[in-house]
């Protein structure tokens, strides 16, 4: 049995598909939570300076799309050739591009550019998106791809809390009720479910 | 314009320079023959509903359209044998991808910025706080890798890099990124130089 440790800080968001995949895989492993004040001294070590990293018998793996790729076709969660693992690879990158966009209103500490940008986002990008997004969804019988359980599931069902955070759409849920459902279907697999149930709990 | 024949592959761009290009390079490597469908700006409002995300690059293979830039990059790179051995190999490429990805969207951010005090302060910050450590672990990645992205070799990550080299230096807005980390034009230089590559790109200037 290797030794597996997943590190990110007290959240879900990005790291918490990695840790949903691993319980899905019947993968036990250390869910290490770095505090913030805790982090500086921890950074050093880690690939990119970043989290969240896996850990496997000692080496490390970062950037969570990577890790989440890795570890759906290590559970079977992906396409049957090329051609279908495409399709999840393009639904992700697209749920990233939303993310992204997000992210970066977010991060901005200027609150005159941040209202702007987020005024921005509400009118040109938001609705074109996430009506795109949640007509995939559909389309895919309430799966990001393949119309099946994918990794992408996982991913969309792990940062969901935190991207309705980013996004700053209170009534998300009820805009588009086919995202709620998809993270439901991942967080209700029952070894997920044990894993959440068992799991320090927070907001995003 | 498209030319009225109807080939396999179609490639659907407005700028070849940045995240089209290594798309480009890809299909060169792969001896693929494919239409060029350079969209001039009148062209777009009535072709952008049929793309799948409203966006482009797409390319298009038999009538099926793939849209978003990397998630084509990696299947072109399965395609044309430049992936890894394994899942562990090919995570390797996909790291590096991501890593260089976030690099790219922070300049692009940054320099799309209307605001110009906004963009100042951006830039400001990547300089002091983020592009100096990026970079340098950029460069220390492909220098470990014997001048490739990962694995110590050719795959698709390096024709990634390579497409959007030019691009991404405007966008870092760091005029001196050649003397600084020479490892970058290197590995651009060592992709254009792939004799299959060499040759499409005479091709198709």
């Amino acid at each position: 049995m290797p030794t597996v440790k997943v590190y990110y800080f007290q959240l879900k968001a990005a790291g918490e598909s990695i840790r949903l995949l691993l319980a899905y895989g019947g993968q036990e492993f250390e869910d290490i939570r770095v505090a913030r004040e805790d982090w500086p001294e921890l950074k050093p070590s880690m690939p990119f300076g970043q989290m969240p990293v896996l850990e496997i018998d000692g080496k490390k793996y970062a950037q969570s799309t990577a890790i989440a790729r890795y570890l759906g076709r290590k559970y079977g969660l992906v396409g049957k050739d090329i051609e279908e693992d495409f399709e999840i690879d393009q639904i992700i990158e697209f749920f990233n591009d939303i993310r992204i966009k997000a992210a970066s209103v977010f991060y901005e500490t200027d609150e005159n550019a941040k209202a702007k940008k987020q005024e921005e986002n509400e009118k040109n990008h938001y609705p074109v998106m996430l009506k795109k997004l949640d007509e995939i969804i559909t389309k895919n019988k309430g799966h990001m791809a393949l119309g099946k359980l994918t990794w992408a599931d996982f991913v969309f069902a792990g940062m969901y809390d935190a991207f309705k955070f980013l996004l700053k759409i209170s009534d998300l849920d009820e805009k588009y009720p086919s995202f709620k459902k998809l993270q439901e279907t991942v967080l209700s697999i029952p070894k997920v479910k044990a894993y959440c149930d068992k799991a320090p709990k927070s907001d995003f | 314009m498209c030319f009225r024949v109807m080939p396999t592959y179609k490639l659907y761009y407005f700028n070849r320079t940045a995240v089209g290009e290594g798309i480009h390079l890809l299909l060169g490597y792969g001896d693929q023959e494919f239409e060029e469908c350079r969209l001039k700006k009148e062209d777009w409002p009535a072709l952008k509903p049929l793309m799948p995300f409203g966006q482009v690059p797409v390319l298009e293979i038999d009538g099926k359209k793939y849209a978003q830039s990397t998630a084509i990059a990696r299947y072109l790179g399965r395609k044309y044998g430049l992936a890894g051995k394994d899942i562990e190999e090919d995570f390797e490429i996909d790291q590096i991808i991501e890593f260089f990805n976030d690099i790219r969207n922070r300049a692009s951010a940054t320099f799309h910025e209307t605001d110009k005090n906004t963009k100042a302060r951006m830039q400001e910050d990547n300089e002091k706080n983020h592009y100096p450590f990026m970079l340098k672990r950029l460069d220390d990645i492909i220098t470990k890798n014997d001048g490739h992205m990962a694995l110590g070799k050719l795959t698709w990550a390096d024709f990634v890099f390579a497409g959007m080299y030019d691009c991404l230096k405007l966008l870092l807005h760091i005029s001196d990124l050649d003397k600084k980390y020479p490892s970058f034009k290197k590995l651009r230089e060592k992709v254009l130089a792939i004799p299959e590559v060499k040759a499409f790109r005479e091709k198709n200037p």
